[in-house]
Order: structure tokens, then sequence, then C-alpha cells
């Protein structure tokens, strides 16, 4: 017997045997074995101890097989399994989406945010108090700019104020007022209030508190 | 009466009533893709096709049921959790199997099993039945005789061993059984004709073959 058989062509004999036991050979070649097998007592019993121990040999697998496990010991393994795989296979299926999302995130953001810089450049630009201002940014007070008229305002009570009385009505000033300093005001001629008494007037240098100068309303 | 069926319910109707084949009748590509779509509920048809004959590749590997089952185990959630990596060049069958004798082979060097098996009473006559497989006529006990075998399996080389195992009990073909290892078909052959050799100069000593 050669170590290559020349009747299974690329096939070693030991090769062709086996083949030929587990019918994996094509129809030619088990031919040429089978012929060689007519004629060879040692291949003959070559071939008898391989189906010994070849898938074929039903009675001796079914005697062999080892034992099933139990239901439960069946379901304690899958569980296992699922507990096992399914969360990894969701982490990997969440994390695939996450991707997506955070493409979908920066594909919206980007141009969002370069839009908002934009907006912002813009509005500071345009702003009269520019960015130098002690205010720029600052969200605008609107009860500082609110104006009520008279009838809109009623008092209900004043609590804890710092003064005995409370001027209402109508303003004494006509116009706008304005601020003054002493060095702004000339006095002249101080004259006698209605009962005789001349007023007391201060104004220098002794104090530096402005002064409110304002024309008087008129009175009807 | 007007009849509102909750959400759950109508579900579960259209589930039933759906036209998409029963899940035992789908292919395993089918049922992985759905697993892949997000259906979890196809592992159990998975499990239920392919568990038996992992279990006998792994306990002939092994020789013990309880290791098997570990190897069984290891071996589907090792597949399952590596799905991304299937190409569906070889069946789902022939890349389970190929993962499971892994772990099996990985589970009995851990275990040291060839040791264990060494120091066992596998030399003592007295415990050794005198029986042919083939004579049904004797009375030999099966579990004697699948521990015969498997101490007669222990004994050939790994190669050798994973290769029988995954076509006697893997019911696999020599192409498949080469593409498993990366081997080529011949050497699958050449692997039997002397694992079937030398299993039958072992067991010839214990029992008439």
């Amino acid at each position: 017997m050669t170590e290559r058989d020349d009747d299974c062509r690329h096939l070693t004999w030991p090769e062709c045997i086996a083949g030929y036991v587990d019918c994996e050979l094509d129809a030619a070649a088990s031919s040429r074995v089978e012929a060689k097998l007519q004629v060879d007592a040692a291949s003959r019993e070559a071939v008898e101890a391989q189906r010994a121990f070849a898938p074929s040999n039903s009675l001796l697998w079914s005697r062999v097989e080892p034992p099933a496990p139990s239901a439960d010991e069946w379901n304690r393994v899958k569980a296992s399994v699922i507990a096992a795989a399914v969360p990894q296979y969701a982490a990997w299926r969440t994390s695939k989406t996450r991707l997506w999302r955070y493409l979908l995130a920066a594909i919206v953001a980007v141009p969002a945010s370069v839009a908002a810089a934009v907006l912002l450049a813009m509005s500071i630009m345009h702003s009269p108090n520019g960015a130098n201002s002690p205010d720029a940014g600052k969200e605008p007070n609107a009860e500082v700019f609110a104006v009520l008229a008279p009838h809109e305002v009623e008092i209900e009570s004043v609590r804890n104020s710092d003064i005995p009385l409370l001027v209402v009505g109508e303003s004494p000033f006509q116009g706008g007022v304005t601020f003054v300093s002493y060095t702004d005001v000339k006095v002249g001629p101080v004259q006698p209030d209605s009962d005789g008494m001349v007023p007391q007037v201060e104004i220098g240098n002794s104090t530096s508190t402005p002064m409110i100068y304002a024309p008087l309303a008129r009175v009807p | 009466m007007t009849v509102h069926m909750s959400r759950s319910v109508r579900d579960i109707m259209a589930v039933v009533t759906a036209t998409s084949p029963p899940v035992c009748h789908r292919s395993d590509e089918q049922l992985l893709a759905d697993f892949q779509a997000g259906n979890r509920h196809v592992l159990d048809e998975l499990f239920r096709r392919y568990r038996g004959v992992a279990f006998r590749v792994a306990s002939r590997l092994l020789g013990n049921e309880a290791d098997a089952l570990d190897a069984v185990q290891e071996g589907f959630i090792k597949v399952l959790t590596h799905l991304e990596g299937f190409e569906g060049r070889s069946s789902f069958k022939t890349w389970l199997l190929r993962v499971v004798s892994n772990a099996a082979l990985d589970l009995g060097r851990q275990r040291g099993r060839r040791d264990q098996l060494k120091d066992e009473s596998y030399n003592d006559p007295e415990r050794e039945p005198q029986a042919a497989f083939f004579d049904a006529g004797r009375d030999l006990e099966l579990a004697d005789l699948r521990a015969i075998l498997s101490k007669a399996l222990a004994q050939l080389p790994e190669a050798q061993r994973q290769t029988f195992v995954l076509h006697v009990d893997g019911e696999l073909s020599y192409r498949e059984v080469a593409q498993v290892l990366k081997i080529s078909v011949g050497t699958v052959m050449s692997r039997l004709f002397y694992a079937r050799q030398k299993l039958r100069t072992i067991l010839a000593e214990r029992v008439s073959v």
C-alpha cells in the first residue's frame, strides 16, 4: 500500500478508507476503493475497524449517548444564556442607537450654535451702551421703566416709613428736573416769608449735596 | 355592548394572525435577523434547536454532564454576544459547535480531566466490563460503556478527539468539520482514520469490537 494511493488520486489510502466508510467520496473514488478491497485483505480489515466507530454504527452511538439533562437543567442554562446575552446585545444596540443620536444632535446643534453666536454678536454691536457698559448683557428691569399715571396708583398703607408724612398729589414742578451743584447757583436777595421771617439759606462749600433746580409749578 | 380591547391584546392578536411563518419553521438566518432586530424571544427556538447537539459534543469531549452544561452555556453566550462577528460564511450550527467544542476543551484543560482520569480506576481489571459493542445479548451497563468510550477518547490527541466528536456527535460532514476547525478535508479524513484506529486499539484490550 503506498502512502498516496493512485486509486484515490489526491488522497492517501487512510484518507480514502475514512472517506469511503463515511460515504464522503464521490462515486468514482468509491468504486476504485471497492475494487481494491476485493483484492486486499488488510484494507478490508481496516475498513471494518473504521466502521466500528463511524456514525453509521447507530447501535453503538445510541447506547453510549449521554443522558439528556432534565428540563430544569435546561431552563437554568437557558436563563443564564438569556441573562448574559440579551443585556449585552441590548447594550450593543443601544450604543449603535446612541451613536446615531449623537450624530443627529451634532448635525442640529452645530448650525444652531453658530446662528446663536452670530445673533448675540450682532445684538452687542447694535447695542447703544456697547459691550463696555457695566449694564451690557444685563436683562433690562421693566420695573425701572414703568411709568404710571396718578390715577393708576392707590396707596393702601404706608408702614415703617422714615418720614412722618407722604406727599401725594400733582408734581410741583413743570418740565424736567435738573440736578445742579452749588456752584451753578447764584443766590440773590432773599425775600421775607409771609410770616415776616427771612428764610435761612445755607449755601457754599460746606456741602456738596446737589440741589434741585426746577421752575415752580404755577398755582392755578 | 362595545368591547374595547386593550393594546396588549390587540398586539397579541396581531402576532397570532400574522402571516409570517411560525418561529419553528424559520431558518437560522431568519431567527438571527429577528434577534438582531430586537426580538429576543427567538433565542428560545435557537436554544431548543441546538442545545442537544451542543450538549452531546461537549459531553463527549469532557466526559462529564455537569461540565458539559457549563460548556454549552458558555458557547451559547459567546456566540450570541458576538453576533456582529458572524459573517454567515458557515452555518449557525457549525459556528456554535466550534465555540462549544473549544469551550469544552478549555474546561477540560482547566479542570485537569486527563490527570483525573489517570487517577481513576480505569486500569482496574475488576471494574472493566468484558463485552462486545455489537452484542446486545451481553449484559453491559450502558453507563459503563459510556465511561469506557469516554476514557478511550480522552487518550486521543486533542485535535483527533475534537475532529472525531464533531463528526460523530456533532453530525457534521467532512466539509463542515473542516470549516469549523479551519483545516482541509483531507486532514479531517486523516484525523478520523487515525482516531478510529487508536480507539480500536485501546478498546480491543477491554472489549471485543
